[in-house]
């Protein structure tokens, strides 16, 4: 098959599971922070409200587009484009599947993935600016400061994956867990290493501020800020916006899983060779099940904190990321890489 | 011990001190809000679906107004006013007339020939109920009336009346007690 033609099927696949994806998130925190908080959530459209996210986005496209007076035309209509595309490419280097299930199988696609997160501060940062709105502008001004600041952090935790595996290609890294093969029962993920505690640690706090969830929402403190950066934003716009968050934490989900959790690679507890006939074609599919599966233990993860931590203060961000999380990451890389030299030197 | 109490932990051992410092003291605590929120999920949520479930109401609820009568059809309101006095949100407007021997409508000297209450303003409270010398106006427990313009919200006398002769709803059926 004709390779650009097969990367247009695949990245069209990726992208239609995403947004399905993303729906379904909507759908599922609702839910979900409906029933800690006793409700019901919603249920009015479709089976148990099944339908609540294709009416949500109906009424959204179909609500007014305001552009505001004095607002940066051609830059408030980029922005929100630029927030969704770069929500939705930073997929593509992700391994869901043995090799083949893959958009782009490139050889530094965690450096990939750091530039892309790194670029989706512009999104938020343009159409704050672009707005011609105090409250849009102060939310734009808090989401670059923070997104800057846990970059470093996030990038940090991820060198110290990079000097375990001693590579950038998230393939690479992946199929490193299963050379290692496991510690006795346990799957020989990233997260049995004791020295990647704190990096994993580091990761997941740094990608909620990356991602601008709670409790790191400053950007678009609702108390504060009206809505932050999308203050005003409308109808499909919004849409997009909403969407591109919701799609970068399917992505820094993925990622977690494929640097810490294994990637495709299951348990192991269960041989698929020994499925019966009618069963062949699960084992097919079977990795790209067992990865999403774990995508979703951190996507509902990320709707249970949600429910539980109120949002910090933005002193207490900054003192956390530069105070706490930057010299931890830091101790933790040069602990590990005391600790490689001394295997390679002694053992 | 100097500085003692200016900051959280300040008097603590060294160990309680790393503690909160390396963060372990708040990973506990948010380990802690973890395991309550999720307590929660299997729960019984408290909400009731309004259109489908109707709510449980309390013995004594309060609801629409009603005009009583007695048991030979005459009206027992005699239009003395008293519940427009006692009424806090002024909602109720009276206005008596002699009743005469050819146009008898309640046993004593006057009736109320306009008996209006404007139900938007309403509260509900019952006030009225307790300060009518005559036992005539009483409460439903009706509470899902709801109109397109302010003006049908005002109910007039016709419409208070108990088996009221060409009244849109016998007030008898709103379930008071």
């Amino acid at each position: 098959m004709n390779p650009v033609l097969l990367a247009i099927i695949k990245a069209a696949v990726v992208v239609f599971f995403n947004l399905n994806l993303v729906a379904l998130m909507v759908y599922l925190e609702r839910k979900l922070v409906g029933r800690i908080q006793h409700r019901v959530g919603p249920n009015r459209a479709g089976p148990f409200g099944l339908l609540q996210p294709m009416a949500d986005i109906v009424k959204l496209i179909l609500k007014e587009d305001v552009t505001p007076r004095g607002a940066d035309r051609w830059i408030y209509g980029l922005a929100p484009i630029l927030a969704a595309t770069l929500a939705f490419i930073g997929y593509a280097p992700i391994p869901f599947g043995p090799p083949g299930w893959q958009v782009a199988d490139i050889n530094v696609g965690l450096l990939y993935m750091l530039m892309i997160s790194s670029l989706t501060v512009y999104g938020v940062m343009l159409g704050g600016w672009a707005s011609n709105s105090k409250y849009s502008l102060l939310g734009a001004l808090r989401s670059s400061a923070q997104m800057i600041s846990y970059e470093l952090g996030l990038a940090g935790a991820v060198v110290a994956v990079v000097m375990v595996s001693g590579t950038l290609d998230l393939r690479s890294i992946v199929d490193d867990f299963q050379a290692q093969g496991g510690l006795g029962w346990l799957p020989g993920w990233n997260i049995a290493s004791p020295l990647l505690w704190p990096s994993f640690i580091v990761f997941s706090i740094c990608a909620y501020a990356e991602l601008n969830r709670v409790p790191f929402d400053l950007p678009e403190a609702e108390g504060e800020l009206g809505a932050g950066f999308h203050t005003e934003y409308s109808s499909g716009r919004f849409a997009m916006f909403f969407m591109a968050e919701y799609a970068g934490l399917a992505t820094m989900s993925a990622l977690a899983v494929t640097l810490y959790f294994g990637g495709w690679s299951g348990l192991g507890w269960f041989d698929l060779d020994r499925l019966p006939a009618w069963l062949g074609w699960y084992s097919t599919i079977a990795p790209t099940v067992i990865f999403f599966t774990k995508q979703m233990v951190f996507m509902v993860g990320a709707i249970w904190v949600r429910a539980t931590l109120p949002r910090m203060r933005y002193d207490q961000l900054m003192n956390l990321g530069w105070k706490v999380l930057i010299p931890v990451a830091t101790a933790n890389l040069v602990a590990l890489a005391l600790f490689e030299a001394a295997s390679q030197r002694w053992f | 011990m100097a500085g003692e109490g200016a900051r959280p932990g300040g008097g603590a051992s060294w160990l309680a001190r790393l503690w909160r410092a390396t963060g372990g003291h708040a990973a506990v605590q948010i380990a802690r809000g973890m395991l309550t929120t999720i307590k929660h999920v299997p729960k019984r949520p408290v909400t009731v679906s309004y259109p489908e479930v109707k709510p449980e109401l309390g013995s004594r609820w309060k609801g629409l107004h009603y005009l009583a009568r007695y048991e030979n059809g005459l009206e027992r309101c005699v239009g003395c006013s008293l519940c427009a006095l006692a009424c806090p949100a002024h909602c109720i407007t009276v206005v008596a007339a002699e009743n005469r021997d050819d146009a008898r409508f309640s046993p004593g000297e006057r009736y109320a020939r306009v008996y209006d209450i404007d139900e938007l303003r309403c509260i509900f409270c019952g006030l009225c109920v307790l300060a009518c010398p005559e036992d005539a106006i009483r409460m439903t427990r009706k509470y899902d009336f709801a109109y397109s313009t302010r003006e049908q919200f005002v109910y007039h006398k016709e419409q208070l009346l108990e088996r009221a002769p060409g009244a849109a709803e016998d007030p008898s059926a709103w379930g008071y007690d």
